[in-house]
């Protein structure tokens, strides 16, 4: 543990301390404002510093420190995200008034800064070793990755970085094109760490990756306010090639838990880019352990949706098309069905090249559905990100 | 007095037996220029646009196995920096991989008809592919372009060529460097490759600078090599997707 300790600070410290370090990064500046009641602006501005230095052609270390503010709206209450049946219902058996209740559930923005990834490297011939809070991606998936435990994703904002993991990552090629590795990501003792094997391999036009991981599943339970941890067993599988010239990937994960109900998580998705240059692409999502309608969303189904982004039904569709405007100029559309309680998501979405290293970004989110449906929350919104790299 | 007597004789025997070559023989001899057991060259995409904007990236890229292995690494600027393009098997597959994301993506064959980082260049028109066994080739003639003679050659690709439904390629007759090719799509012309300021490098003839223009909405991007080293001893791992992840 004290090499461990010892090797974390020299990963944070030595950056700071060098001069020769490869520094890079970027200013990222979001601002929002949504359409329904009362208009109202959130806005963020996030500083993004990277040092990367290549000790040796074996051992390199990486590491970023990000600087984040919050403006406008600061404070929600996630109250008023839920259906008020839902709430009102959650009230009565609690026994807690709604306005008592607001106090508990509200969110705030605040500023932060924190070392996001900082991580060495050791190349070897027969291994890859990476040490340290570092980026994990797993399975083929666009809007969902089931089989990447390490990991919330954003189904508005699917390719946005994500956050360093603090993992021990060791890889062991098995041929030119396939891998064995293990991931552990450390908890507070050996049963409480999440841990991952995978295989992956290149193999006749597919990159196929199996994978079992053992994690502690948290979930709050805002009934009790208790949280219950299991042990849980994910067996996964992911590919990704082309059948008959189109683009095609599959996801699955059967999620084993060790009381309650085994059930698995599954994405297949599909995609082409016609000779104008239009790209088309769709992805099926089942859920296995979602809802069938809206009306057996229960409170904590709506809590797990804001706090770890886990959708509340069975079954989704994303469906997404793409087309250059101008050669500095994209312009995306992405639709999100809830396929169980129908309600939709729309998601316009433009960026344009500024610049060589000025992206600006301009994207709006609308939704249909019924009042009490997942996507009928979200309130419509406009938002301009603009991102400046150096 | 006698050496330039020997040279023109030189001269023209060779372009007597030159006049009789093959299209196959023509293509085998540029392919024996232009595809190379290994190279390291680094260099500029400078991306023009109708509006007059201009976007540069620079970049290394690394061949092997004439060619059917590439690996380009964008160096700069800041917005693409570290993004990596796998090209295996002449082409035929391809991984993109971004530090960004740690994510390493598949594109599937439909993607090799995509522009790349938004230039005029699609995945297609990167893989230097195999011509004879990718494409049905007949040779149309002897034409002239910027001062040279070059034979001129229509290409049909074939199931496992690229996208395009035909390319008229240009090649010097006599240092077999292509200098030129048309590209169309479902029969019209669509975009045109003019190589120019060729070099005599390590035995061979390099176009050191490509020019990609787009027909269609009169965008071009210019592919420009700064350096270039052929015979570079490149390991087989860093033509894997494996490798990919490594900074």
């Amino acid at each position: 543990m004290k090499y461990i300790l010892l090797l974390s600070l020299l990963v944070i410290l030595i950056p700071l301390a060098a001069i020769d370090f490869d520094f890079y990064g970027y200013y990222e500046n979001q601002t929002s404002l949504t359409l329904q009641n009362e208009s109202q602006f959130q806005s963020y501005n996030k500083l993004r510093l990277d040092f990367d230095k290549d000790i040796s052609s074996a051992f390199t270390i990486n590491s970023d420190l990000v600087f984040q503010t919050y403006h406008g709206l600061r404070t929600i209450n996630l109250l008023d995200y839920i259906p008020s049946q839902s709430v009102s219902d959650y009230s009565q058996q609690v026994g807690i008034s709604i306005d008592d209740l607001a106090s508990s559930f509200s969110d705030s923005y605040n500023d932060e800064y924190f070392l996001d990834n900082a991580f060495l490297s050791i190349y070897k011939k027969h291994f890859n070793l990476r040490v340290g809070k570092q980026q994990i991606a797993l399975g083929s998936g666009y809007a969902w990755n089931p089989t990447d435990i390490y990991n919330q994703k954003n189904i508005f904002d699917p390719t946005y970085e994500k956050r360093g993991v603090n993992a021990l990552k060791l890889e062991v090629p098995l041929s030119l094109n396939g891998m064995i590795s293990g991931l552990i990501s450390l908890g507070e003792n050996w049963e409480e760490s999440t841990k991952s094997i995978m295989i992956k391999q290149y193999l006749q036009g597919y990159d196929l990756q199996l994978s079992y991981s053992r994690l502690i599943k948290k979930q709050m339970d805002y009934y009790t306010f208790q949280e219950n941890k299991e042990k849980t067993d994910m067996a996964g599988l992911s590919y990704s090639g082309t059948l008959l010239g189109l683009g095609f990937w599959g996801e699955g994960a059967y999620f084993i838990p060790e009381k309650t109900d085994e059930y698995l998580q599954a994405v297949t998705g599909t995609d082409y880019t016609f000779d104008n240059g239009i790209y088309v692409m769709g992805e099926y999502y089942h859920n296995g352990g979602g809802e069938k309608e809206a009306s057996d969303y229960s409170f904590n189904d709506w809590m797990d949706l804001y706090t770890d982004g886990t959708n509340l039904a069975r079954n989704y569709l994303y469906l997404g098309d793409s087309y250059s405007l101008t050669d500095l100029a994209d312009w995306s559309n992405y639709i999100i069905i809830n396929l169980d309680d129908n309600s939709i998501s729309y998601n316009p979405w433009i960026d344009f090249s500024l610049s060589d290293n000025v992206v600006l970004d301009v994207y709006a989110i609308f939704a249909i559905g019924d009042k009490e449906a997942e996507f009928t929350q979200f309130e419509d919104s406009l938002a301009a990100r603009i991102k400046v790299y150096f | 007095m006698k050496k330039l007597i020997l040279f023109l004789l030189t001269l023209l025997v060779g372009s007597l037996f030159a006049a009789d070559l093959t299209v196959g023989e023509i293509i085998k001899k540029v392919d024996a220029n232009e595809r190379v057991e290994s190279s390291y060259s680094t260099g500029k995409q400078i991306i023009e646009t109708t509006t007059g904007d201009t976007r540069t990236l620079e970049m290394e890229t690394y061949s092997k196995d004439m060619n059917d292995k590439q690996l380009m690494v964008y160096t700069s600027p800041g917005r693409v920096k570290g993004d990596k393009i796998l090209l295996l098997d002449d082409g035929n597959e391809i991984w993109y991989f971004t530090p960004k994301t740690d994510r390493v993506r598949h594109l599937a064959s439909h993607a090799r008809k995509r522009k790349v980082q938004g230039s005029d260049f699609s995945y297609d028109d990167l893989s230097a592919g195999d011509l004879a066994k990718e494409n049905d080739c007949k040779l149309l003639g002897k034409d002239n372009i910027d001062g040279r003679e070059c034979y001129k050659i229509e290409l049909i690709p074939l199931p496992n060529g690229t996208h395009y439904s035909k390319m008229i390629v240009w090649a010097d007759t006599e240092r077999f460097v292509t200098l030129r090719i048309d590209y169309y799509e479902d029969g019209d012309l669509t975009k045109r490759l003019k190589m120019t300021n060729v070099e005599f490098i390590d035995d061979r003839w390099v176009a050191k600078k490509m020019v990609m223009t787009n027909l269609l909405d009169g965008g071009q991007t210019v592919m420009q090599i700064d350096t270039i080293e052929f015979g570079k001893k490149l390991d087989d791992s860093l033509f894997t997707t494996n490798s990919l992840k490594r900074h």
